[in-house]
């Protein structure tokens, strides 16, 4: 029997009646360096975050130390003296770099004063022993994402933890960083500090971790030791499912000519290097890539939501030039954003109104709504995709995730655009309309659309695309048939770009 | 290497917080100085201390509040009921003043909980409690009232702490200058001005690190309705009668000045000599304009300009 630090016994946890983690059992090793690993929406944050005290398991027990415990608050994760990188950076942009590390329930200093000197010092010290070079005076907002990286991994240090737990440390750090982090790691597990490493960075995790465990659909899947793994058996356990809906039967409508062309695609800011591709009329393009891949914001440079370089972007044989969204739909491409809450929905309005919007000015006479024409419009769309809602003039909000992304699908089908591109189209919505979706998408390329479907759920592209993109790192690493399809290639190919 | 320590020290200077309103004051200073003959005399620059005090007191606890991302509109209706409690409490039911004392501050921690408690646990914005206590208190110091003003305080022997004069200076300047400090060592010394820049900051990462941001902020509502509760003392002390009208308006001179001296509304970023040097700009403004003998419907005008503009060249000098 193995020396669990941490065990995880039937820990499940459901948001409103999704399921993120199933019956999770497993442990967590003194002293040793276990790698996590699983596709997007595995289930590997919000164990986590179950660590740390930020959600409560709906079901199961946490052992820590062979005694039961229960962690209800991020304090009380800290008294037990885990301590959690978070995967999206959470640091005060108005404090210090000291002030950050030694930011939490008991700051150092005498009575009620903060010693800000000792803090200094002691961050100097800290970095001294990480070996790298940050002012601990500066501010934070003055610091790249790599030294905000460092800082939390300093701070977790500082805490003097038995446990720490990293999600996707080195997404945001340059190699020179990730070297620094590997030697860390290694001094702190020397140390007899347990250690917990997320990554999609298949190869990292192999070097570094002694065990590595698996989480698949919020389900434990098993662990591997380190002479047991290789990136092959990874990337089964990851994604090995029973069901291969992919080999289903799909019409294909797609034509030999080009629609829309990129070449050279940069942008620097969001690390996208050189993406060319061509759509061809009528065609399901998938694109596929982990979190992190630069997917959505390859999206929205296409559509001149984000600056980018050097594009040269043709629509059918002509090239256009598309400096802001508005340049984008009056050349005919339509983005429907993966972010509905954010970028797609019109808050506490009605259903008329938000499908309308893309297309009011056609709407309008001398400045005044024709209602009645928006009904109509409105009527005929919610026929046509079958949205399910009480009346057309409901507020929107009160839809459910399907049938608000329904809405806003028809807001660009009202525009009839020659090229779609829909991000995440079926994020966060029911098995039901999820397959509706599908359907819609393949019934519009029948009509002479052609879409672009950029996803994380490869199943569902596979069973809807011609042609596949792979994304990695901001790189295309694979542009596949549909006769080329397969789960664990196109894995390998999402995390090639990864290793270092 | 001399010069470069020097303009090093002096681009450290320039980028503070505090230097543009320093600025903006020198600016209008120079501007009454030169419009009117009495305005540099040292008795009148006692008196624009002063004339700065009642706001500047609140000024100093907003500042804190806000800095952690929270606001309190009810400090104008708080200064005149917290007043209105006390001349009730030992005018009309003849308390001991001392115990009245007590229990008045007792009613502004209340306030402050209220306040708080309705932002914080229901989920709120502190706008619209604060808006709704704002109108309910000022109800209440009318109607406890009968709306009228309650005078007679010059009796009571703690008018000697909140009035009269020290040291030559006017006894509600004195607590200004007292409360000022406080909030200047609070906010850059002691762990609980850390723990409000940090949740004004980021209040996610804040948490995440283990601090009660929601026990933080309540702090910065107790402390402001408690300011407002001082203020009033030290108005009393000065004028020896408390108006149930008394500080209409207040809340927003107070965010004025609060905003003057560097603070972002949205939280996270404030400046207590900023904050102080922003009351004294209301306290010249007011000041300076009645000795040029202008109408007190210009002075509101006034100050409405010397805000944007004392902001603006604030914008200026920060990176």
């Amino acid at each position: 029997m193995a020396d669990y630090l941490l065990e995880f016994k039937n820990i499940s946890k459901v948001f409103g009646g999704v399921v993120a983690l199933d019956d999770v059992s497993f442990g967590i090793e003194k002293g040793k360096i276990t790698g996590l690993v699983g596709e997007n929406g595995a289930g590997k944050s919000t164990l986590i975050k179950i660590c740390d005290g930020v959600h409560q398991p709906t079901k199961g027990q946490l052992i820590w130390a062979g005694e039961p415990v229960n962690i209800n608050s991020p304090a009380a994760a800290k008294k037990l003296g885990i301590s959690v990188v978070h995967q999206d950076i959470p640091v005060c942009d108005n404090l210090t770099v000291a002030e950050n590390i030694f930011l939490g329930p008991k700051i150092p200093g005498k009575n009620i004063f903060a010693d800000r000197k000792y803090m200094e010092q002691k961050t100097l010290k800290l970095f001294s022993e990480l070996n790298v070079e940050i002012d601990p005076g500066k501010l934070v907002k003055r610091c790249t994402t790599g030294e905000k990286q460092l800082i939390l991994i300093a701070k977790a240090m500082s805490k003097k933890a038995k446990l720490i737990l990293m999600d996707e440390p080195t997404t945001a750090l340059s190699p020179n960083e990730v070297t620094i982090l590997y030697k860390v790691l290694n001094k702190l597990k020397k140390e007899g500090v347990s250690i917990v490493f997320i990554s999609h960075r298949l190869e990292e995790v192999q070097k570094l971790s002694d065990r590595i465990c698996v989480l698949k659909d919020g389900q434990y899947v098993g662990d591997l030791t380190k002479k047991e793994a290789n990136e092959d058996i990874i990337c089964q356990m990851m994604v090995g499912r029973d069901v291969r809906i992919s080999q289903e039967y799909k019409e294909n409508f797609s034509t030999e000519e080009e629609i829309f062309t990129v070449e050279g695609l940069q942008n620097k800011e969001y690390g996208l290097e050189n993406i060319s591709f061509a759509l061809n009329k009528g065609e399901v393009l998938g694109i596929f890539g982990l979190r992190g891949a630069g997917r959505t914001e390859m999206a929205r440079s296409l559509i001149g939501d984000f600056e980018s370089t050097a594009a040269k972007i043709k629509i059918a044989d002509k090239t256009v030039e598309i400096k802001s969204p508005k340049d984008a739909f009056a050349n005919g491409i339509g983005y429907l954003p993966e972010d509905r809450d954010e970028l797609g929905l019109l808050d506490n309005m009605d259903i008329v109104e938000n499908m309308c919007i893309s297309d009011i000015d056609q709407l309008t006479n001398m400045g005044f709504l024709q209602k009645r024409k928006m009904r109509k419009i409105a009527e005929e769309y919610q026929d046509k995709l079958d949205i399910k809602l009480s009346s057309i003039y409901q507020n929107i909000n009160e839809l459910s995730g399907g049938n608000q992304q329904k809405v806003l699908l028809a807001k660009w089908l009202i525009l009839n655009p020659k090229v779609l591109i829909l991000d995440e189209p079926t994020k966060g919505i029911d098995v039901g309309t999820k397959s509706e979706i599908r359907k819609l998408i393949i019934e519009l390329t029948k009509n002479n659309m052609s879409i672009i479907v950029i996803s994380s759920e490869m199943i569902e592209l596979m069973s809807i695309a011609d042609r596949m993109l792979v994304m990695s790192e901001g790189k295309l690493t694979a542009d596949l048939s549909r006769e080329e399809f397969d789960e664990e290639l196109i894995m390998k190919k999402a995390v090639t770009e990864l290793s270092i | 290497m001399g010069n470069e320590d020097l303009l090093n020290k002096i681009k450290k200077i320039v980028t503070r917080q505090s230097f543009g309103v320093f600025i903006a004051l020198i600016a209008i200073w120079i501007f009454f100085g030169v419009a009117t003959d009495a305005f540099f005399s040292f008795n009148n620059l006692i008196n624009v201390l002063r004339q700065s005090s009642v706001i500047g007191i609140i000024t100093v606890a907003m500042t804190m509040l806000i800095t952690s991302q929270e606001f309190d509109l009810s400090v104008g209706s708080m200064f005149a009921l917290s007043g209105i409690l006390f001349g009730v409490l030992t005018m009309t039911v003849g308390l001991n003043q001392w115990l009245a004392i007590i229990i008045t501050f007792a009613f502004a921690i209340l306030v402050g909980l209220v306040n708080g408690l309705i932002t914080l646990k229901i989920g709120i914005p502190s706008f619209i409690t604060t808006l709704g206590t704002m109108m309910l208190l000022r109800g209440a110091a009318l109607v406890t009232s009968g709306g009228y003003p309650i005078s007679g305080f010059r009796e009571l022997s703690f008018i000697n702490i909140v009035g009269g004069r020290f040291l030559g200076l006017p006894a509600m300047s004195i607590w200004f200058l007292l409360i000022a400090f406080a909030g200047y060592i609070i906010m850059n010394k002691t762990k609980l001005g850390y723990k409000m820049y940090a949740t004004g900051g980021n209040t996610k990462a804040a948490e995440l690190s283990g601090i009660n941001t929601t026990k933080i902020k309540l702090i910065g509502f107790v402390l402001t309705s408690v300011a407002a509760t001082i203020a009033s003392f030290t108005s009393i002390g000065f004028l020896g009668m408390v108006s149930p009208t008394q500080g209409q308006g207040f809340e927003l001179e107070v965010i004025a000045a609060s905003v003057v001296g560097g603070t972002a509304l949205f939280g996270g970023s404030s400046s207590m000599i900023g904050a102080f040097l922003g009351a004294l700009i209301m306290g010249s403004i007011k000041n300076g304009l009645s000795i040029m003998g202008t109408s007190a419907y210009l002075q509101q005008a006034f100050i409405g300009l010397v805000v944007i503009v004392a902001v603006i060249i604030n914008v200026q000098f920060q990176d």
